[in-house]
């Protein structure tokens, strides 16, 4: 093992030291942990060689070749630049890398360890008081479920999977994995189920026994269709469902700073008055989500149209004062 | 515990190296930080890079550590790859995932710069983003300036829009600590406006101003979760026949009752009025508030507020 830990490197340090290109004679001659001619032939060698290389280029090198078996480190496309980042830049990158390395449902912990060492400009281990959970639901087997299927996306490869949907019915799916999101303390997958032929979106935390198929791995399965955007699928609560409704909500000017960061960044009518209040419109699958929605981030969001879902807010707003109005406690709720 | 490949390995060292400047000494236990590993592995790893040269043949082409008390001497000019390597395609991947999680898109110009300064040339950030998205609550703004003012120590001025408020209000804070919880981000500060330590989401955050004063930062533990319900009074609260609940929605949530209607009464930790009379308002009818009074009285102010009247 160490031998070829060793061996890496030391191709690694020969390479960048080199001031040409350099040969497979003379690796396999200068560079410590090839075994000589008379203990390896020379394909075995050479294989030997292309995965090494393979696993520079894992580690961001960029290492040329031409027909003649000589090999060059291109130096631009392999040595970062200095960062151009502010104190307070420097340390948020830092920070919130090392919360999310924190964080047992974070899938990418082993790259993103790299990558902050990478960026890392002294060994200071001082970094700010900053933590994360960003799932809840068996971090563990979310984290390590993500880190399969987003080498399944990478490399297009089909998975399978046994999935419980919300309705708590079993089946098994065959699922062209197009992208993943994180919302909610959840991670989802989205890809085309192959049996309906339709693009769906699957909880992770509800899929067992994944399995990504291992045949031709570097030849992949399918093709994700250009104009895909995985943002897209990314939805408020009250976007799911069977419901289907354009809803215009108004956000008073003292909350309407707060538009943007509920639903996204989106176009809205501003309109008059002091600080303006904003108009937003929204596609709407869940009615009752929604009003609820509508509560929880509170006061002064209100519902312009359909008047319909106005005065159902209206009423169910009602229902909560006669439940709480008198001393008597224990309503007949519906 | 699971064993490191020796690619991985030599991925982890490789990286590592842009670090080991003439004279530099550099602590075992935060290089080890820096990589996920053990101080065993990592000073076995590193007494492996003392082995290793650019040619063999040459004493002075060796990398120049030795591994002492805990720390690493570097006693030369290391014989190649003293600049960071760029980040593979995996790597920023990782690092755009986490990134997105403190509101950083793949259009902001912090990851423009940093995709720029060090990232494989064949890798973009869009592109990554097409196929991957860790949402969040709020903007990179106050969280950068929040995580600022957490590192230097600083007094922060911000505007700050609690649950339940028509209008945010001015605080000055120390910054204590920041946890991320399901992508939303709760800062722990001590509030010099209400003489106590307050817990603050991100998001509710409108404007922020990092001082320069410094304060004083005693010591304090970050947590891992946002509140501690076992220590928070209860409400009790009776649900519809059929209205759902979850530990998700209301931590510490416990059921105490079911009627024959199929109602449910539970018991509900809560940290403050404004939050538990709106989640119960939100159900618009079909949750009321059996006690404490308080709770109740405010869920009906907050709906009568509502109504207007």
């Amino acid at each position: 093992m160490a031998e070829a830990t060793e061996r890496i490197i030391n191709l690694a340090l020969v390479l960048a030291a080199a001031r040409g290109s350099v040969d497979a004679d003379r690796i396999r001659r200068d560079v410590a942990g090839y075994p000589p001619p008379e203990t390896q032939d020379e394909e075995a060698f050479k294989r030997m060689l292309e995965r090494d290389k393979e696993h520079l280029r894992d580690a961001g090198f960029s290492i040329e070749s031409d027909a003649e078996g000589n090999y060059r480190l291109d130096a631009a496309a392999t040595f970062a630049a200095p960062l151009q980042f502010s104190a307070a830049e420097k340390v948020l990158v830092r920070a919130v890398g090392t919360a999310m390395l924190d964080d047992p449902s974070f899938p990418f912990a082993e790259d993103l360890h790299i990558a902050l060492a990478k960026l890392a400009e002294t060994d200071d281990p001082t970094i700010p008081a900053v933590t994360a959970r960003g799932a809840d639901e068996d971090p563990g087997y979310q984290a390590e479920t993500v880190a399969s299927l987003a080498g399944a996306v990478s490399s297009a490869k089909r998975v399978s999977f046994d999935y419980t949907n919300s309705l708590g019915q079993d089946k098994h799916h065959e699922v062209e994995p197009y992208g993943l999101f994180a919302r909610d303390g959840r991670w989802y997958l989205v890809g085309r189920d192959t049996e309906i032929d339709e693009t769906r979106t699957y909880t992770v935390a509800r899929a067992r026994r994944l399995s990504v198929n291992v045949a031709r791995p570097k030849s992949p399965d399918f093709v994700r269709p250009q104009d895909f955007r995985v943002e897209t699928f990314v939805r408020q609560p009250f976007q799911y469902g069977s419901d289907d409704l354009t809803v215009t909500i108004d956000f008073d000017p003292g909350v309407a700073w707060r538009a943007d960061a509920l639903l996204g960044a989106g176009p809205g009518e501003e309109r008059d008055g002091g600080e303006s209040s904003v108009r937003r419109t929204v596609h709407v699958r869940d009615r009752q989500r929604l009003l609820r929605w509508l509560v929880e981030n509170g006061p002064g969001l209100s519902v312009v149209s359909p008047p319909d879902l106005a005065e159902e807010l209206r009423s169910g707003l009602t229902l909560a004062v006669e439940a709480h109005g008198g001393d008597e406690h224990g309503t007949d709720l519906r | 515990m699971a064993r490191t490949s020796a690619d991985q390995r030599a991925r982890r060292l490789l990286a590592l190296l842009h670090l080991f400047e003439p004279d530099a000494r550099l602590s075992i236990d935060s290089l080890a930080r820096t990589l996920g590993a053990g101080e065993t592995e990592i000073t076995r790893d590193l007494e492996l890079l003392s082995m290793c040269a650019a040619d063999q043949r040459d004493p002075n082409a060796f990398v120049p550590v030795m591994i002492e008390d805990g720390y690493v001497e570097v006693f030369g000019t290391l014989p190649a790859l003293e600049t960071p390597v760029r980040l593979s395609a995996a790597e920023v991947g990782a690092l755009a995932a986490a990134l997105q999680v403190a509101g950083v898109d793949a259009d902001d110009d912090l990851l423009r710069r940093l995709l720029e300064a060090a990232a494989a040339t064949d890798v973009d950030a869009a592109s990554i983003e097409r196929a991957l998205r860790s949402t969040t609550s709020g903007g990179i703004e106050a969280l950068a300036n929040i995580t600022f003012a957490l590192h230097e120590h600083r007094v922060t001025h911000i505007t700050y829009h609690g649950v339940g408020k028509g209008i945010p209000g001015d605080r000055d804070i120390e910054p204590l600590s920041l946890h991320n919880d399901k992508g939303v981000w709760y800062l722990r500060a001590r509030c010099r406006t209400a003489g106590a330590v307050r817990t603050f989401r991100v998001d509710r955050i409108r404007t922020s101003t990092v001082t320069e004063e410094v304060f004083e930062a005693a010591g304090h533990e970050p947590s891992t979760t946002v509140i501690d319900t076992a220590s928070l009074p209860v409400a009790r609260i009776k649900l519809a026949p059929g209205e759902r609940f979850s530990a998700r929605e209301w931590p510490g949530v416990r059921p105490v009752d079911v009627a024959e209607d199929g109602s449910t009464v539970v018991e509900v930790p809560y940290a403050g009025t404004g939050w538990i009379s709106r989640q119960v308002l939100a159900r618009l009818g079909r949750a009321e508030v059996l006690s404490p009074t308080i709770v109740r009285e405010a869920v009906s102010d907050l709906a009568n507020d509502a109504l207007g009247r």
